[in-house]
């Protein structure tokens, strides 16, 4: 692959064969790279000034020891930069400990494998309470609800974050805090209404976010929307002397095989553009404490 | 009616302009502080802001590997200094800088300025996201400029003239934005997309972790951040002489009027950013090339029809 690459064109040779030293190769021999050993030269070629000018560089200069762009087929079956990028385990308003390796051409995500990196796997915090009512020690419906409340709360501040509506995100997040703080049913339901009608409601977002990570549960939008219903239950049964039972968060339900969710997120971030993508996984939320997300297979 | 001003006004319009950007990031905070429950009372939010500012002027820049540190630059100084040139012939009262025979000309000349302006400073630190941002202010672009374009089309075609005093002088009767709504909505559209601000922020987002302000810190932040506050400030300035009639008013002195109806432009635009979230440009194209651009065409044609009729 490397001197396919380095040798069809002299004029750029020398450039071409540096930039690929410096190549992690390790971390691509991996993936399925067949379209690019299929390359035509002349379009190549064509290419490769482009390629070169990303990098900052003209011809023969290599711009700090970076790697160039590779190039591959596009989804229209032209030939287009690729670059391969990390996505977390450390991006604001991102999954903590989730890494999502992405080779983007311009900024649309060709491919896709999500890895974790830390993570305790020790179990969620947020599913705590019902864990300990299972394992038999008394815990109260509220305790559990007022848990599962705040966990809505929490993926949905993050997925507004994202979205780009910081006003909404901080207002869902304040009540998160308020609600995990002990803050009274009475108190709770009326600042949990006005958020519901204020995102529930809003036509921009519903817009915005309708049809993007369509998977078994449905879409980002109703994902969101289901946080909001699963707030405004968990919010009246704060007091209620029946428990609201287990709730997990969507994608995480008993006996899904291991590593499913990371999989999902694979599948359904390919062929988007990175803010899409974002706001996928932000609908996703997996929480890498909880060992069914955390573990994987192969 | 509007005249030029001695030749010190060139050193007071920035700082009206910077009075204007500097009302509107803290309302804005105000807002975002009573939304989330932090401490909203004024002192508290002008202390959150002088702290941010002081935190950026002592905080170090920073250079990235392989970047293109003369566009970068450029692009980042070229944010605000394209908003204060913009304002040269926006009139404050009867007092402008210069009020051109092509005014509104150089008004979106310096707005066209911020898309290569806000491109650069993207492409310059050779970073992913940040380069994503560049590229997607040029996307917005596209998207905004036309209806941009044809809603001061509408205005120059109503006032018979590209001179701003005189687009002023010709609302004595009744403001532009009252047989124009179309225009005066898809020109407060287009100020929050050159501005990159609230619904329009996608070049600056939060998915990309800050998009073109990604690398840049420290003063670089600052300024370029300043910039998107003065660009938010100098279009609702303009929209004022465009739509509103200027300083045309009853009672107050002319200036007043201005200053009035400008803050009341920035602050809907402020509003806007806390009531809706970002508008994705995959989704926000279409309806711009399909929806707002030929409705901006209608309005022109009705503007032009009542010019000839008149």
């Amino acid at each position: 692959m490397v001197h396919q690459d380095g040798n069809h064109d002299t004029a750029h040779d020398g450039g071409d064969h540096m930039g690929h030293q410096g190549d992690p190769h390790t971390a691509h021999q991996g993936d399925p790279h067949t379209a690019h050993q299929g390359d035509p030269h002349t379009a190549h070629h064509g290419m490769s000034d482009d390629g070169d000018d990303m990098a900052g560089g003209g011809g023969m200069e290599m711009p700090a020891g970076l790697a160039m762009a590779e190039r591959t087929e596009d989804r229209d079956g032209l030939k287009l930069d690729q670059l391969h990028l990390t996505l977390g385990p450390l991006l604001s308003e991102w999954p903590t400990g989730l890494v999502l390796r992405v080779a983007v051409q311009g900024d649309v995500i060709q491919q896709a494998r999500a890895e974790t990196v830390g993570g305790t796997g020790d179990g969620s915090f947020w599913d705590e309470p019902s864990e300990r009512a299972r394992r038999g020690e008394p815990v109260t419906g509220g305790e559990v609800a007022r848990r599962t409340a705040g966990h809505r709360l929490d993926s949905l501040g993050r997925l507004l974050e994202v979205a780009g509506w910081p006003a909404a995100a901080g207002s869902a997040r304040w009540l998160r805090d308020d609600l995990l703080g002990g803050l009274p049913a009475a108190l709770a339901a009326p600042r949990l209404g006005r958020l519901v009608r204020h995102v529930g409601r809003s036509r921009v977002l519903s817009q915005m976010t309708a049809g993007l990570g369509q998977a078994s549960d449905g879409d980002v939008r109703a994902r969101y929307r289901r946080w909001l219903d699963d707030a405004v239950r968990a919010v009246a049964s704060l007091n209620g002397p029946e428990s609201p039972g287990v709730v997990r968060a969507s994608f995480a339900r008993p006996g899904m095989p291991p590593g499913a969710v990371l999989e999902t997120i694979e599948q359904l971030v390919v062929g988007t553009e990175l803010g899409v993508a974002r706001l996928v996984v932000a609908s996703i939320d997996p929480d890498l404490d909880d060992p069914r997300i955390a573990a994987r297979h192969g | 009616m509007v005249e030029p001003a001695p030749w010190w006004a060139v050193l007071v319009v920035p700082a009206v302009l910077g009075a204007f950007a500097t009302g509107a990031v803290l309302a804005s905070r105000l807002l975002a502080a009573r939304a989330s429950g932090a401490p909203s009372r004024p002192r508290a939010v002008l202390g959150g802001m002088c702290d941010d500012v002081a935190g950026l002027l002592v905080s170090r820049r920073r250079t990235t590997l392989a970047s293109d540190l003369v566009l970068w630059r450029l692009g980042v100084v070229g944010v605000p200094v394209a908003a204060i040139l913009a304002v040269a012939v926006v009139p404050l009262g009867h007092w402008v800088v210069d009020d051109l025979r092509v005014g509104v000309v150089w008004f979106n000349a310096m707005e066209i300025l911020t898309w290569a302006a806000v491109w650069a400073a993207g492409w310059g630190p050779n970073s992913a996201f940040s380069l994503v941002g560049g590229y997607r202010m040029v996307a917005q672009g596209l998207s905004y400029e036309l209806p941009h374009m044809f809603a001061l089309i509408g205005v120059a075609t109503a006032a018979g003239s590209l001179q701003v005093g005189s687009i002023v002088a010709h609302q004595r009767h009744l403001w532009f934005v009252v047989w124009m709504p179309v225009g005066f909505a898809a020109f407060l559209l287009s100020v929050l997309g050159f501005s990159f601000i609230g619904p329009f922020d996608q070049p600056a987002g939060a998915d990309l972790a800050g998009g073109v302000l990604v690398e840049v810190a420290g003063v670089d932040r600052l300024v370029l951040a300043v910039g998107r506050w003065l660009l938010l400030a100098a279009g609702a300035a303009m929209a004022v002489p465009l739509f509103l009639g200027g300083g045309l008013g009853p009672g107050l002195p002319a200036w007043a009027w201005s200053v009035l109806k400008t803050v009341g432009v920035l602050g809907a635009l402020v509003a806007t950013r806390h009531l809706v979230p970002t508008v994705r440009l995959e989704r926000w194209a279409p309806l711009a090339w399909l929806v707002l651009l030929p409705l901006t065409i209608v309005q022109d044609l009705v503007a032009a029809v009542v010019v000839l009729l008149r």
